[in-house]
This record gives structure tokens, C-alpha cells and sequence, in this order.
């Protein structure tokens, strides 16, 4: 094998114009791949910037007597189940609003996430500079006038230290940034990032109807504003934690009648990609990631089937050398293999290319989109394992499609060793003539079209 | 110089007359071409010996077999009928990949036109079949050089084909077809694309092979060449018309 690949380094050396042209089109072809599967693995794979994501869960309220029929949750409720609930270490809450962020005539929007105080802690995620919240900037009417930024809000102002402590207009009103979030990090979601976090107690000064029809005050236990994330005991499971969920419902429903009527709670794994009520908002959302994949390949493909003719045509022109080595007792396989070789070093080369290319175009189209989105893009373009080990994949799976035909072809010329190898004596006859060269000779002089020999 | 046509009761007898199965035996082998409306009998019941050690031309005007007898012979191509018989062993109807493992370890190619492969060096080019065989690199190593040095090429090792002379390619040629020790030596015209020289050097070379103990089978058109070998095939129209064995 190492003798393959190295001659098949040898050979693309000497055709660079045909190793830079098949280059090219793999690059191309790879990277459109390995940009779509950056994408789907974030999205829908990677881990998230936060500790132990298999033991958090998102609690729902869901109507009884209307299964389908969801609702957050308001302030109060939050502190009753944080404080009856037998089943999480932690709860936490928070909702996403948009809010206009800057200076005077220099404002824009951006998403906000108002939070409990104890967000981060339950989260497991430890600031990259300065504070968590405090427990009394949570409580509403507060109005605490304290925020925290994202890193890439931080990375905008030139990651300058005095960012910490210094002041940001929301909607027009002056916070003070008391910490700066690590790198990576997207709250609970993946990819769309709130640049800003906010305490719970300026929920009233900063919220908007954002995922409410109707705005009301944040103490209200009739509003339902909130999404609540727990993080399970040890040992605690989704399932064992059921009875115990709907005993605390049924227990808020007798205290409050009115507000809690019908209501019960059920918990699902904290989507990736949706902030709702529902938690089968989301649930179609995954059958993007194999059309996304799908669609990526279909680019591939279309890349393969023009290189597998440019191998057709070149291995057109080295029948003779593989005759020879036909005849000298390679098999069929170890011809195929040889060209499969020299494909994959094609393929590698141009999955370096094509790693190159899908990242550096991620990291154009996330600058571009960053510049009118209302929310920080957290896609971490680098080449980590997993889109390394994909790269390779595409390599392999490419070296498949576009050398394997043109490998057997190529190596099918059983029988025709004498035409081959003296093709200048029979070059004007057709693929399918088969005749040695005395014969092809004989042949043409008779005027006879053959067809097929041995 | 004694001549005989080989009949098919002599050429099926199992052994030979000092109670030897022949390295080769041809019996009744036929090779038809079909086209779209003629069928073209390239061969037409060759029944042919060749014994270990001996030295065989194989000669005729052109288009009369020469070649397909000689593809035949070299598991190249299959016979449209007939049996081939290589050590006693039938390899007529042979797998493709099977008859490219007996190619490999039983008969040595030397070609008119050499063909070497212009993108290896000399030592590779010799080490090729050998690859194929699966033989250790250290023992390749070894082959290839005994083999090269045997031909006089052993100081052009690393040097591409095309920085060599014809006659030098052809003595590559004769190294790669000797380095794995074939059963058989088949030269197919190795004379015709060198000088009178070098075709020479070329005879004069695979006479010294064949006194080693090599059996050599050579196609060529030139009674002069011809006349090296020990026995002397004529081939026309696609049957043997002549076998003369040297006095």
C-alpha cells in the first residue's frame, strides 16, 4: 500500500495541471461537505457549552384536559417548584427578549436572555471574567441595572478589560457589565447566542411581548413568561422523576385554584435550537440534518462524477502501463487498488483543500451574517476531531465514488494485451476490438469489423 | 537437422520419452476470432511440447499465429479449444485472477518493444512482478540485484527507462523477466526494436540464460535469430508446419 501511495505521488507530480484541476473540484466538492456537517454537528451533536448536559431537562406545563396545549411558567411558580421540587439539585429561569443595545444613534437589536440569578450556577458554566448575578438582583421590580455580555460582545470592543465594569445602554437605559461570558457559550441553545444577559428583577423595564401575547408584570403568577431548566439529581431519572413532577402540580393546583388549574409538568431534554413552551416544538427540526447532509453530498456527488471522468480519460492513456502490469501477474484488484491509491491521495489532497475552504467560507458567512442578525452566531468553525475525522470521511467515501469505476474500467483489458500495448498499429479500431496486432493487420486487410477475441 | 509434425497421439502421450511430463503441452489448441460475419481461425490445432531446458523459436510470416500462440502460451489470452497443460497442470480454463498468479510465478516476459514502465526506475521495474508475487523486501532486493547484475545493469538501478539505450531497456526487460526464476522465458520478437548490435548482445545474452538452464521460448520473423535456439517451430496459417530440432 505505502508503494501505491507512493507512486501515486509520483504520478499526480508529473501531471500537476490534472492533479491541480481534480484538486480543485474535490475542494470544492469536500468542502461544501465539510461546512454543511460543521453546521449539523454543532446544531444537532456536538456537546453543549455547558456542564453535564444529559442531566438537564426542561420542565413543561402542560393542560391536562388539552395535552397538547403548553404554557411557561410565571416568577412565582418558579420559586415554588425550585423550592418543592424533590427531584432537581437546581432549577433555573430565564426567557429570551429582544432589546435595543448601544450608545445614542448607535443602537441595535439584539437578543437578551433575563435570567434567575442562579442561571450560570446550574449550569455549570463559570464566567470568563467578573460575576455571576447576585441572588437579590433577581427579585422583580428590583431593577438591578447590571448585565452580563457574551465573549463576542466582549471580542467586538477589542476584548479591552475596562469593558468589565463599564456601562451599555438597554433600550436606553444605562446597565453596568459586572462579567463577561467564556467562549463559546449560547446560553442553552446552539449556534444563536443572546448577546446579553440580563437579572430577573429588570424583566419588567426590558421584556417585550417576545413569546408572550400578553405582557405582565414578572410577580404575577398568572403570567407565564418563564422556561424552567432543572438539573436532575444523581441517580434521578427522567422517568422517576414523573410522579413526583405531577404530585408537585397537583399540589400548586390546590394552593392556587385559578392559576394552576389543570396544570402538570412534564420534563423533556432541553432543545438545542428552540426556546418554547412545547416541547415538541422542536421535534422535526433533526430531519434538516440528513437533508442538509443530503443536499451537501448531491454536491459531492456531482464533484465525483466530474472527476471520475477526468480518471477515465487519463486512465485511457495509461492502458498500456496497466496491460503491463497485467501481464507481469497483477491481478485486477491490485490494478484497481493501485488506482484507488492514487485516488485517495487525490481525495486527501483535496479534503486539506476542501477543510481549508468550507471553514474559512463558515467563518465569511457567519461575519456577514453577524453584521444584520439580531443575535451572536456561536459556530466554532475550527477543525476539530469530529470535523477532521468527517473531512476523512468525505475523502474516503469520494475516493469510492470517483476512482472506483474508472479503476475497474481501466483495469478490464483482459485479452487485449497485444492491442494495448501496440496500440499505434490498431489505435484507429474501436475500444471493442480485441485482436492482437498480427491479427488486427489480417483484419483490416480483409475488411472485417472484429468484435471481441478470447 | 531432423523435422517433424507433431501428431496428436504424440502430443497428448503424458510423458515424454525419458518418462517426463513436458513444462508445456499444447493439445489440439484452437483460437477463433469472431467477427460480426466471418470467423477467423487464428490457430487451427497446434499441438506443440516444450521441455524444461529446451530452447524453442517460433517462427513464420507474419499474421500466421506467432503472437497468439505466444499469448496463449503466456496465459495472456484463453484458447477457443484445445487443452494447455503448464508443469501437468491444466491452466486452460483458468480464472482471470488465477491465471494471473501462474503468470506471475511461472513465466518470464521479454518484449519487442520492452515495455517497461516509464514512470518507475530500472530496480522497480524489475521488482514489479516480485510485488506482485508478495515476495519480503529483503528477498526482492536480492532477486533485483542478481537479476541486474546478470544483465549488466545492476549500476543503472535507479535510472528511469527512458534515460537508457533500447539495447539497455531490453536487458532490463530479460532482468525483470528472470528476477522471480520462472518456469519459462517467453521473448516475443526481442530483437525488433534494437540495432543489429544490440540484437546480438540481446541472443547472445539469452544463450547464455538458456546454457544457465533456462527455457526460453522466442517468437521472431528472422531465420538468423531463429537459428539460436535448439529447436525451430514454423508456424503458417495458424498451424504448425514444421518442428526441426538443431543436429
Amino acid at each position: 500500500m505505502v508503494r501505491d501511495l507512493r507512486f501515486a505521488v509520483r504520478q499526480l507530480s508529473k501531471a500537476p495541471g490534472f492533479t491541480i484541476a481534480a484538486v480543485t473540484v474535490l475542494a470544492l466538492g469536500i468542502g461544501v461537505n465539510t461546512a454543511v456537517f460543521s453546521l449539523v454537528n454543532t446544531l444537532f451533536f456536538a456537546p453543549p457549552a455547558y456542564a453535564k448536559p444529559h442531566d438537564m431537562v426542561q420542565l413543561f406545563s402542560q393542560d391536562k384536559k388539552d395535552p397538547k396545549k403548553f404554557r411557561g411558567f410565571s416568577y412565582p411558580t418558579y420559586r415554588d417548584i425550585r423550592e418543592q421540587n424533590t427531584v432537581f439539585s437546581d432549577t433555573m429561569a430565564y426567557n429570551l427578549a429582544l432589546v435595543g443595545l448601544g450608545q445614542k444613534g448607535d443602537t441595535r437589536r439584539a437578543f437578551g436572555a433575563v435570567v434567575s440569578s442562579n442561571y450560570f450556577s446550574v449550569l455549570g458554566v463559570p464566567l470568563a471574567r467578573g460575576r455571576a448575578f447576585l441572588p437579590e438582583e433577581e427579585t422583580p421590580g428590583r431593577n438591578a441595572p447590571v448585565a452580563i455580555v457574551s465573549y463576542s460582545y466582549w471580542q467586538k470592543h477589542d476584548l479591552d478589560p475596562t469593558v468589565l465594569g463599564s456601562q451599555v445602554l438597554i433600550n436606553g437605559r444605562p446597565f453596568t457589565i459586572v462579567g463577561i461570558t467564556p467562549k463559546g457559550f449560547a446560553g442553552t441553545l446552539q449556534i444563536l447566542s443572546p448577546e446579553v444577559w440580563l437579572p430577573m428583577s429588570v424583566y419588567d423595564q426590558v421584556a417585550n411581548d417576545f413569546g408572550s401575547k400578553n405582557k405582565t408584570s414578572m410577580d404575577d403568577r398568572n403570567g407565564t413568561p418563564l422556561r424552567i431548566l432543572g438539573r436532575l439529581k444523581l441517580g434521578m431519572t427522567a422517568a422517576a422523576a414523573k410522579p413526583a413532577l405531577e404530585g408537585l402540580a397537583a399540589n400548586l393546583e390546590k394552593a392556587y385554584p385559578v392559576a394552576e388549574k389543570n396544570q402538570t409538568f412534564i420534563t423533556a431534554p432541553v432543545s438545542r435550537i428552540a426556546v418554547s413552551t412545547n416541547p415538541t416544538a422542536a421535534s422535526g427540526v433533526k430531519s434538516i440534518a440528513p437533508l442538509l447532509l443530503g443536499m451537501a453530498v448531491v454536491v459531492l456527488l456531482v464533484a465525483c462524477l466530474n472527476l471520475a471522468n477526468m480518471l477515465l480519460a487519463r486512465g485511457t492513456a495509461r492502458r498500456k502501463e496497466i496491460a503491463i502490469r497485467l501481464a507481469l501477474g497483477g491481478t485486477r484488484w491490485r490494478i484497481v487498488r493501485q488506482l484507488l491509491s492514487e485516488g485517495f491521495v487525490l481525495a486527501l489532497l483535496g479534503g486539506a483543500g476542501g477543510l481549508i475552504l468550507g471553514l474559512w467560507s463558515s467563518d465569511l458567512l457567519i461575519g456577514s451574517m453577524r453584521k444584520f442578525m439580531p443575535f451572536e452566531i456561536v459556530w466554532s468553525t475550527g477543525a476539530n476531531p469530529a470535523i477532521l475525522a468527517a473531512t476523512f470521511g468525505f475523502c474516503l467515501l469520494g475516493t469510492l465514488m470517483f476512482a472506483l469505476g474508472p479503476g475497474r474500467m481501466c483495469s478490464d483489458v483482459a485479452g487485449n494485451f497485444y492491442r494495448v500495448t501496440r496500440s499505434s498499429l490498431c489505435r484507429s479500431r474501436s475500444r471493442s476490438l480485441c485482436l492482437p496486432q498480427p491479427l488486427c493487420s489480417c483484419a483490416a486487410r480483409a475488411k472485417l469489423r472484429p468484435s471481441i477475441a478470447g | 537437422m531432423k523435422s517433424t509434425e507433431l501428431t496428436a497421439e504424440e502430443s497428448t502421450n503424458e510423458f515424454d520419452g525419458n518418462g517426463f511430463a513436458p513444462l508445456i503441452r499444447l493439445a489440439g489448441v484452437t483460437k477463433v476470432f469472431l467477427t460480426d460475419e466471418v470467423e477467423t481461425h487464428a490457430l487451427s490445432g497446434i499441438h506443440l511440447d516444450i521441455r524444461e531446458g529446451e530452447y524453442i523459436s517460433i517462427s513464420g510470416p507474419s499474421g500466421c499465429g506467432k503472437t497468439t500462440l505466444l499469448s496463449i502460451l503466456g496465459l495472456l489470452d484463453t484458447a477457443s479449444d484445445g487443452s494447455y497443460a503448464l508443469k501437468g497442470h491444466e491452466v486452460a480454463n483458468l480464472s482471470f485472477a488465477e491465471r494471473a498468479r501462474v503468470r506471475n510465478r511461472e513465466i518470464g516476459f521479454i518484449f519487442q518493444s520492452f515495455n517497461l514502465i516509464g514512470d518507475l526506475t530500472v530496480f522497480e521495474n524489475v521488482e514489479l512482478p516480485l510485488t506482485y508475487r508478495g515476495t519480503s523486501a529483503s528477498d526482492r532486493k536480492a532477486l533485483v540485484t542478481a537479476a541486474l547484475e546478470r544483465v549488466g545493469m545492476a549500476h543503472r538501478a535507479k535510472h528511469l527507462p527512458s534515460q537508457l539505450s533500447g539495447g539497455q531497456q531490453q536487458r532490463v526487460a530479460v532482468a525483470r523477466a528472470l528476477a522471480g526464476r520462472p518456469a519459462i522465458l517467453l521473448a516475443d520478437e526481442p530483437t525488433g526494436n534494437l540495432d543489429s548490435h544490440n540484437g546480438e548482445a540481446v541472443m547472445h545474452l539469452l544463450r547464455e540464460l538458456h546454457q544457465g538452464g533456462a527455457t526460453i521460448c522466442m517468437v521472431t520473423h528472422d531465420e538468423r535469430f531463429a537459428q539460436h535456439a535448439d529447436r525451430t517451430v514454423h508456424l503458417f496459417d495458424g498451424r504448425v508446419v514444421e518442428d526441426r530440432i538443431a543436429a
